[in-house]
């Protein structure tokens, strides 16, 4: 046992989830999908939230088929050592470039917006600095505390900032409905806002550390996943009511640019700052988790007992994905919504999973029937 | 003692990074850019003006005795508006800083030749916010413009931002409106006019951003009340059933817009409607009888029926561009038509019929009801 028998309650699973949806979407999924589906968003959004939740319930009932075990263990006992470590090089893959690029994302908004002059890698080594901290001495623990508490907050920040907006929203925009955009459309929107949602994918982690996985795992998940659906269908929504759909479509952060259209009574003007930073927060908790979850995994692959090692490379190799890309942000995010990444997202998000629970499920059928007393394996 | 050391390092490591002196921008190494002014030259060259704040002299309200002005003014010239700033940064101890601009006026040369090469800066720049009014100096340049003082403000950017609420309007919203009627399907541009320090109207652009002619302020608060963008607004009109002027202002304007399509063709029914109340009765008509209520009602909606008729005709015939939404409505009622009809919009929107019908409620008639300056048996009670 490397790590510490942690455990983790429902309600920080719930937040967890809402933390790293939220956090991410908002500054990164909204555009590209108002891109697509124009002022049918929203719809797509909702769509998007459909596949989000058919791909957690694959996920956590995956998982709860070994509630003692994290995905790295129960795929090396459902497909065999060897055939379930080379299972695994997707997921170590899709982590490590996940963290990297969503970190070099947000550092670029940051490095933008707040820090014109500080060169962009200072930004990434705090991150990282940080992330390293959190992982090694909170662990998930810590993680999920921060989460249970920064969660609300975000929340909380997007809501506000949808409020003081009352004043510039026009209904008119979002007309007409379907016909602009059409099925195809709206459809193409769901499948990259689906990615987005997908990120609940965690969970074939998360659910190892849980205290009640078998009775809190799959209803706090998929409330995290509806509620976030509902919240991003409401906020791609709200953006496309303030400035239209193609506006929204040409802005790098549309959801930022709303925050600092606000003014009030000319009287709370240019609350950008305080939003930024609650973001920041956010944005902390979810590249923590990918990054612990990365770095767990890591040592679970190589069979390394020193965490402090998997833990230190892990960050080295996160470092390196996240200063190497050159260009603007633009660049980078088409990238990341380019057709490659979202069908190997798909295949890590729901063609694996899926895959899993058939065999495991399948497997584990015939144990109980061949009678041979089920061995509930350890951790680690 | 490993403890202390990694301890020691984080502290350090804390004070450097965290507070932020890497983009250390003291506020005494700024000057505050309050308006801008865009100009541009028979040779294709941009001149940036800018009135910047001089924060000695700004100070509190009851200063008293201050020597000097709030603000001073520089121009450059460049290739394009950055570099034009940069010329002026030269002119500057202090880093010029637009994250406080206001306004920013723009030549009339510059708004005939296209506001397209020009546009860019406005949004690329994170500094700048898009609560930002755009205007345009009709018959000169922004250069002059911007070098006004005015009386009543002591930043005169402010006073420019003021003129175009008091009549009703929306301000600082037009960069958003103009970026959205800029990207629309059909849509065209409006930005208003200033001149020494006078509201006189709004210039229209064509679709590609090219300023064509220019809209009165009453035909302004007509297009406003069509694009349900008017606030309040004060009509007078003559009656002659009482021989003298009647003055209403209208408030909560709205307006609904019903295309109906037959064949290529779109008729409009343009309908306005909202409450008014009489601020002065000049005439001879005793307002507190129905009858007379009625007679001003009708007077004043049929008024602003041929307002309706006579500005939408004026852009129509002169111009062609569709500064009134009337693209964005047929596009909600019938957006399957909507894709082929957009491709000649300006065509099919100056061909189009426009039937106006205004609805008024007269509501309040102040504090007096039989005018008191006139003798019993002078009014006319109808």
């Amino acid at each position: 046992m490397t790590f510490n028998p942690m455990k983790i309650s429902g309600r920080q699973v719930f937040w967890l989830l809402i933390t790293v949806e939220t956090g991410s979407m908002e500054l990164l999924a909204l555009r590209p999908t108002i891109e697509v589906a124009k002022q049918d968003a929203w719809i797509s959004m909702l769509g998007g939230g459909i596949i989000g939740i058919f791909m957690t319930f694959v996920v956590v009932r995956l998982s709860l088929l070994y509630p003692n075990q994290s995905m790295t263990e129960y795929v090396q006992t459902i497909l065999g050592t060897w055939f379930g470590r080379l299972f695994l090089v997707p997921y170590l893959v899709m982590g490590i470039f996940g963290t990297g690029l969503i970190l070099r994302q947000f550092t670029g908004f940051v490095h933008l917006a707040f820090f014109n002059s500080t060169p962009i890698w200072i930004l990434i080594f705090c991150f990282v600095v940080l992330m390293l901290y959190m992982t090694f001495s909170g662990g998930i623990e810590g993680i999920a505390r921060c989460a249970e508490l920064i969660g609300p907050m975000a929340v909380f920040a997007v809501a506000l900032v949808k409020l003081f907006n009352l004043p510039n929203y026009d209904l008119h925009l979002a007309l007409p409905v379907y016909a602009d955009s059409g099925w195809m459309q709206i459809l193409k929107g769901s499948v990259l806002s689906g990615t987005f949602f997908g990120q609940s994918i965690v969970m074939a982690m998360l659910v190892s550390f849980m205290t009640n996985p078998v009775e809190e795992a799959e209803s706090k998940s998929l409330w995290a996943i509806v509620v976030s659906t509902v919240l991003m269908a409401a906020s791609s929504f709200l953006i496309v009511i303030i400035f239209g759909p193609t506006v929204s479509a040409r802005m790098l952060y549309p959801a930022f640019e709303s925050t600092r259209f606000i003014s009030v009574l000319e009287f709370v003007q240019n609350i950008d700052s305080i939003v930024v930073v609650i973001w920041t927060m956010a944005y902390f908790v979810e590249m923590s988790l990918y990054f612990f979850i990365t770095s767990y995994a890591l040592e679970n692959w190589l069979r390394i007992r020193e965490r402090r090692w998997t833990i230190g490379f892990s960050g080295i190799c996160v470092f390196i994905v996240a200063i190497y890309p050159e260009g603007s942000n633009f660049v980078l995010e088409s990238v990341i919504h380019s057709n490659w990444s979202i069908v190997l997202l798909y295949i890590n998000m729901l063609v694996i999973p899926m895959f899993l629970w058939v065999i495991g499920g399948v497997r584990k059928r015939m144990m109980s029937k061949s009678g041979s007393p089920q061995v509930q394996e350890g951790r680690g | 003692m490993h403890r202390y050391w990694s301890v020691l390092c984080v502290c350090i490591l804390s004070m450097l990074l965290l507070t932020g002196c890497w983009d250390r921008q003291e506020l005494n190494d700024r000057a505050f850019v309050l308006a801008s002014g865009v100009d541009k030259l028979r040779d294709g060259s941009v001149v940036l003006s800018l009135q910047v704040a001089n924060p000695a002299k700004l100070g509190g309200v009851t200063g008293g005795g201050k020597e000097g002005k709030a603000f001073v003014f520089m121009e450059a010239k460049g290739k394009d508006v950055q570099d034009a700033r940069q010329n002026i940064q030269a002119k500057f101890s202090r880093r010029v800083f637009g994250g406080h601009r206001r306004v920013i006026f723009i030549g009339e040369k510059a708004a005939r030749d296209g506001l397209k090469d020009l546009m860019d800066e406005f949004t690329r720049n994170p500094e700048v916010r898009m609560r930002t009014e755009l205007v345009v100096i009709p018959g000169g340049e922004a250069r002059r413009e911007i070098k006004n003082e005015y009386t009543l403000e002591r930043i005169p950017a402010v006073a420019a931002l003021r003129l175009l609420t008091v009549l009703g309007g929306r301000a600082e919203d037009t960069m958003r409106a103009l970026l959205m009627d800029m990207t629309s399907e059909s849509g065209c541009a409006t930005l208003p006019e200033v001149k020494h320090g006078k509201y006189v109207g709004r210039a229209i652009f064509d679709r590609n951003l090219r300023m064509v002619g220019h809209l009165s302020l009453q035909e302004v608060s007509t297009r406003h009340w069509i694009k349900n963008q008017l606030r309040h607004f004060l009509l007078t009109t003559y009656i002659p059933e009482g021989k003298g002027f009647i003055s209403v202002s209208i408030r909560q304007p709205r307006s609904q817009i019903k295309p109906v399509l037959h064949g290529n063709q779109v008729d409009f029914y343009v309908t306005l409607s909202g409450i008014a109340d009489v601020d002065e009765n000049e005439s001879r008509l005793d307002i507190t009888s129905p009858r007379s209520i009625e007679i001003i009602k009708q007077k004043f909606e049929s008024m602003k029926e041929k307002d309706v008729i006579d500005v939408t005709h004026k852009v129509q015939t002169k111009y062609r561009t569709d500064i009134f939404g009337f693209g964005e409505a047929v596009h909600h009622k019938y957006p399957n038509e909507w894709k082929q009809l957009k491709k000649n919009w300006q065509q099919t929107f100056s061909k189009s019929h426009i039937y106006a019908n205004v609805n008024l409620k007269i509501d309040q008639i102040g504090l007096t009801g039989h005018p008191l300056q006139l003798k019993k048996g002078e009014s006319t009670r109808k």
